[in-house]
């Protein structure tokens, strides 16, 4: 009798990368569901694309690097692309999220050596890229369904994203609300809400996305696949400094509640800042790193070109990790301090 | 209800223990024989007391412990002892180890116990002298003899014993089922320990997953003043520092012990051994084991007697072998797979797992680490085992050290937790044992460095012998030339003489190719080693004969025109370079028949003698070419005015010969680690290379001082103080010299991965040393100096002051340093004795008294330069 004999631990928690993943995508349903309620079929058209785009692109790539297929059943690119398809606009033409799908994928993942080495949150990099290539037709977001005439069908939207034929007509478009209240002018607050009359429904259809993003953040907390101190750190920072201005001068500035769930907020605090890979690594660290975007968020929103600013955000964030990783490690047991900085 | 510090991270893998918990404790039938290493602790093995055939009776003592830490070993079964030999033990890697086997007579005949009646009354060193001659040892897993532990604690100031009976490991259930059947002895081992301790309180720690045991445990405390903590499900609350902190909040300091904040930990089982071996008076030869997983017909936990086969135990406990696939001896989290049952069950052995393939299913492929950080929630020591994982995979175990490697507990909580299957243990303990390697490579090598510096000293004093010789033959030689000369010149003057000497010449030249025919055809047809080296002998005989009358034509040749020189100078010049013709062909075949050997693939031996013969025909050659260099130049040197600059030109001469003596030893080694040849031929090599470039360096000094004052009689007054100071600056260049030639030659046996690279590092360093050594005496004696003359001084010598010492502190910093790096590898290392650790500390404080000493100088240095200034 001659038996294999592995080192301990002989025992492992049935849990696996691939499920990590599906269990992400699985929390991003009930936006997905939701932004299609509200906004029409653009979104899933949008992560149609992107998704088999980034499962096709990673194929390429694991087989030009002579990878085994099994990689490609991690559910990281399925994951990728979900993403980026969530996050642009839903009256992108196709090759918007198609070109975005294949950078995240090979520029932006492949290309640092595939899954766990990349610095930068891949779909983050192609959202950027896409936004300031072309920031016309990333901004152009429709109104949401309750204030369209007539709303697309499914394949009236498909010929639009694939041909372009059926111009949106004006009423169905629109700055986003974040857009719109940057640009007031000189107008208050309260004289932008009285004079833009589609945005409070608007902020009613973005609050439904934002809660139903919620939703799926919350039961990844629940199942333990994400811990709570990178989307506290982020909505908590964004929050205050919201707070703070707000209660320094409501009339310009917008309030709490509105850089909360309009926007990105909700779903980058659970769904991207929380990337294992490109976040930092500690539970220290975390809070930092959210703290940081948070911060970064509502000054690029509030002084800066960009409406929302999540992705430049995350990513200047991506940039300060190592840093942060070095400065934020714990204190070892048996340690009367922790280290700091690498010697 | 106490307060409980809860630890960071910690799993809750699924626990299986009821799995063994269906039928109550039995003992296990006696079995045929037991195997019983010497070795089942910590510490040094036990050394046996008795002989193959003795017969022996249960619970005599069969091995004694030796001194320091060890324990002895009992007989556990009656009957006959039939081998003491290599057996495997249960080990991972099947390791063999000396071992006692014992065939059972069947009777159990027990020795007289000899219980101590009164230990209630006994003091600490009688109840110590109990454990220690009962062979108690540790049984909660690590095996630390009982004794040592108790001692050490004692030197400690402990105010706190606790008992773990955490049991957290899944599927053991040994110390649950002790302490449901003997919870009486436990409370009297708790009691002998507090006896000896004397500790302010006593905590039994126990998961909350046993409540039949802590309520065995309320009724055998009542009255006493220990008390039950019970703590929460949590893997590894049992580890001895996370308990310590569970029950105390206290945490131990990385790299100490418990005791080292007044905490002393002890295992259920090893108590209940405590209290038999004194109350009734029987030595450890037996312990609970738990027989579990589902491969398992009938799992129990059995009272097993200690070298009792596993297969004999697996029987017992009907394993189904179809289903078995794997053997896990210790728990499923930091447990061991065997190869095989036929391993006997030791002090420290408290499970057997035999698992299914659904159980333990084949390890996943590894994927990549996705940094998701459940690691690092789950690590109960607070490491960060994802950044330990990456330092260890890329080998950088600087790194992996600064994050604290060493604290790592190898619970496999990280390992278990982590998503992409990563075995993360398994890169930390080979990242520790490559540290651990490294360490005692460092040491070996400080150690090569110390025998080497002796052989140094020998071999200085050796080569100037040799030199002192030489100059004596040369000197002679030379002076024999004239009469060589006048004896071969009248016999050259017949045409007749060098028509025979070239009929010679051809003759020798066809022997020699036939010899070099023979060989190779030898060769191919693939002739025996000791054929191959006698016709290589006959070869270079050949050779030699060839190239003799060769040198005997050129000198034929050469006569007649030398004669006709009116210098008898040149003719003897010519005579030289022919001997040096001749030399070098001689130097030539010698190498080509190296090369041929080592192609053909010869012996080391003969590779050697090779090797030799080459070297001293470079040898003669270059001491040819010296004498050429010196004929040539005591022509011109007569011319010459100053007897200095002839010195210098011999002198430069020697160098260059020198050079050459050590440019081609440097070849033969080159060659020899191209031909792969032995690791003892590369160091002899590597030897003759090393005295080469010490006679070059030497050569070179020689010449630099020969020209320093030179130089300094044109340029300066003579003054006894500079010379020294250049002496002393040359010396440093010779050091310096001799430490890259030293590190050169480190680093082509570093990159070739060939030759003896601790002899080499330990050169290097010692080069290094040296060097260092020199610079700081030049930096003493210029501020000797300086201090001598300090009124003269200007200010631009004080600077130059400043800058020696500011060298001479550097030196001391670095000296220092390095110092502290050893202590830090030798206390990192968790076994180094105290005495050697003690020593490097001495080192170390007298390295940084004398750095203190060095930035003294400086700073009176930069003080009195203000002063001056000022």
């Amino acid at each position: 009798m001659s038996l294999l004999a592995p080192s301990s631990p002989h025992a492992h928690r049935p849990l696996s990368t691939s499920h990590v993943m599906a269990q992400v995508s699985l929390a991003t349903l009930p936006a997905l569901g939701v932004l299609t309620w509200l906004f029409g079929w653009g979104s899933l058209i949008n992560v149609m694309l992107a998704v088999t785009t980034a499962i096709f692109a990673e194929a390429l790539i694991l087989k030009l690097r002579k990878r085994p297929w099994r990689i490609l059943m991690d559910n990281s690119a399925l994951l990728t692309g979900l993403l980026l398809g969530l996050s642009i606009t839903p009256l992108a033409p196709w090759w918007l999220p198609v070109l975005g799908a294949a950078v995240a994928v090979v520029v932006a993942k492949q290309v640092y050596g595939g899954l766990g080495q990349n610095p930068f949150n891949p779909a983050m990099v192609a959202y950027a890229l896409l936004l300031v290539s072309f920031p016309l037709p990333m901004s152009l977001w429709p109104q949401p369904l309750s204030l369209q005439a007539e709303p697309w069908t499914f394949w009236e939207h498909l010929t639009h994203t694939f041909t372009g034929s059926l111009h949106a007509i004006d009423g169905y478009t629109g700055a986003t609300l974040l857009d719109a209240f940057k640009h007031k002018g000189a107008l208050t607050a309260e004289e932008f809400w009285l004079q833009t009359p589609v945005a409070q429904a608007v902020l009613n259809a973005t609050t439904g996305v934002s809660l139903a993003y919620l939703l799926g953040g919350v039961y990844l907390l629940w199942r333990g696949i994400i811990s709570w101190h990178t989307p506290v750190a982020v909505l908590a920072s964004l929050l205050i400094l919201a707070a703070f201005f707000y209660g320094a001068d409501p009339s310009q500035y917008a309030s709490p509640s509105m850089h909360l769930l309009v926007g990105a907020g909700i779903f980058s605090a659970f769904f991207i800042a929380t990337d294992p890979v490109t976040s930092a690594t500690s539970h220290k660290g975390k809070l930092v790193y959210g703290a940081g975007i948070g911060i970064l968020v509502y000054v690029i929103r509030t002084w800066g070109n960009y409406p929302d600013a999540f992705a430049f955000a995350v990513l200047l964030m991506n940039f300060a990790v190592p840093f942060i990783d070095y400065y934020t490690r714990p204190r070892t047991y048996g340690h009367a301090r922790a280290q700091r900085g690498i010697k | 209800m106490a307060k409980i510090w809860d630890f960071h991270g910690g799993i809750h893998p699924a626990e299986h223990k009821d799995l063994s918990l269906q039928v109550p404790l039995r003992q296990a039938p006696l079995p045929a024989y037991v195997v019983l290493p010497l070795q089942q602790h910590i510490g040094a093995p036990a050394r046996p007391l008795v002989r193959v055939g003795d017969k022996v009776r249960t619970g005599q003592k069969i091995a004694d412990r030796q001194a320091g830490i060890s324990a002895c070993v009992h007989a556990s079964i009656s009957g006959t002892v039939v081998a003491i030999e290599e057996r495997p033990i249960a080990h991972p890697s099947q390791m063999q180890d000396m071992c006692i086997v014992i065939e059972s007579d069947g009777q159990d005949t027990w020795v007289e116990r000899a219980p101590l009646i009164n230990w209630q009354s006994a003091n600490a060193e009688t109840l110590l002298a109990h454990i220690k001659g009962n062979g108690i040892v540790g049984l909660g897993g690590a095996g630390f003899p009982t004794l040592s532990k108790i001692q050490s604690g004692r030197a400690h100031q402990l105010d706190t014993l606790i008992i773990n009976a955490a049991e957290c490991e899944p599927y053991i259930t040994a110390d649950d089922t002790g302490i449901r059947h003997y919870p009486q002895e436990l409370v009297t081992g708790i009691r002998i320990l507090q006896r000896i301790l004397q500790p302010q309180q006593t905590l039994i720690g126990i998961e909350d997953n046993k409540p039949d045991a802590i309520e065995r445990l309320r009724e055998a405390t009542i009255g006493t003043n220990i008390e039950i903590r019970v703590v929460p499900t949590k893997y590894p609350s049992g580890g001895e520092k996370q308990l310590t902190y569970l029950l105390t909040g206290r945490e131990v300091p990385s790299g100490g012990l418990p005791a080292d904040v007044g905490v002393l930990c002890q295992n259920v089982g090893t108590l209940i051994a405590v209290a038999r071996a004194l109350v009734q008076g029987e030595p450890l030869v037996r312990r609970i084991v738990t027989l579990t997983g589902h491969a398992l017909a009938a799992p129990a936990n059995l009272e097993v007697r200690l070298g009792t086969p596993i297969d004999a135990l697996l029987r017992v406990a009907q394993l189904d072998p179809q289903k078995l696939a794997r053997l896990i001896l210790g728990g499923p989290m930091m447990g061991f797979s065997l190869p095989n049952a036929q391993v006997p069950i030791t002090k420290t052995s408290n499970c057997v797992i035999a698992g299914t393939l659904q159980e333990f299913p084949s390890a996943a492929p590894e994927m990549p680490c996705i940094r998701c950080g459940m690691c690092e929630q789950a690590c109960p020591a607070s490491l960060l085992p994802q950044q330990l994982y990456w330092f260890s995979k890329a080998k950088e175990f600087d790194k992996a050290r600064l994050y604290n490697l060493f604290d790592c507990i190898e619970c496999g909580a990280c390992a278990y937790v982590c998503p992409s299957q990563i075995p993360l243990v398994q890169y930390y303990r080979f990242a520790k044992g490559e540290i651990r390697k490294e360490e005692s490579e460092a040491l070996k090598a400080e150690r090569a460095r110390q025998r080497f510096e002796f052989k140094q000293e020998r071999q200085a004093r050796e080569q100037a012998e040799k030199a002192a010789r030489r100059q004596g033959k040369t000197a002679s030689a030379v002076q024999m030339e004239p009469s060589v000369q006048k004896a071969a010149a009248p016999a050259s003057t017949e045409t007749l003489d060098l028509k025979k000497l070239k009929i010679q010449l051809a003759a020798k030249s066809v022997a020699a190719k036939k010899a070099q025919q023979a060989l190779t055809q030898a060769q191919e047809a693939g002739a025996s080693a000791e054929e191959l080296a006698e016709l290589t002998k006959t070869f270079q005989n050949a050779q030699q004969e060839q190239a003799q009358a060769q040198s005997a034509i050129a000198q034929a040749t050469e006569t007649p025109t030398a004669t006709q020189s009116p210098s008898p100078d040149v003719a003897e010049l010519k005579k030289l370079k022919i001997q040096l013709a001749a030399k070098s062909v001689a130097a030539k075949k010698a190498q080509q028949a190296l090369t041929q050997a080592q192609e053909a693939g010869a012996s080391a031996e003969e590779l050697a003698e090779l090797t030799k013969t080459f070297q001293n025909a470079q040898q003669e050659q270059a001491q040819a070419q010296s004498a050429i260099a010196q004929a040539t130049e005591t022509p011109t040197s007569t011319q010459s005015q100053s007897p200095d600059v002839a010195e210098l030109k011999k002198l430069k001469i020697q160098l260059a010969a020198k050079s050459v003596a050590a440019k081609k030893a440097q070849q033969a080694l080159t060659q020899a680690q191209e031909a792969g040849a032995s690791a003892e031929e590369l160091a002899e090599l590597t030897q003759v290379l090393q005295e080469a470039q010490q006679a070059q360096s030497q050569a070179q000094a020689a010449l630099e001082q020969q020209q320093v004052p030179k130089t300094q009689h044109i340029q300066a007054p003579p003054k006894a103080a500079d010379a020294h100071l250049k002496q002393l600056s040359v010396q440093i260049a010779v050091k310096k010299v001799a430490f890259r030639k030293a590190e050169q030659a480190w680093q082509q046996a570093h990159s070739s991965q060939q030759g003896d690279l601790d002899v080499l590092e330990a050169h290097m360093l010692n080069a290094q040393e040296a060097l260092h050594k020199a610079q700081a005496e030049l930096a003493t004696y210029q501020a000797q100096q300086s201090s001598a003359s300090n009124k003269q001084v200007t200010q631009d010598g004080d600077q130059h002051l400043l800058k020696k010492r500011k060298i001479a502190v550097s030196v001391a910093q670095a000296a220092v340093r390095s110092a502290q790096k050893r202590l830090d590898n030798l206390s990192e290392i968790k076994d180094t004795p105290s005495e050697q650790l003690a020593a490097q500390q001495a080192r170390l404080a007298s390295a940084q008294a004398q750095l203190a000493q060095a930035q003294d100088a400086l700073a009176q240095a930069a003080s009195t330069r203000t002063q001056e200034i000022s």
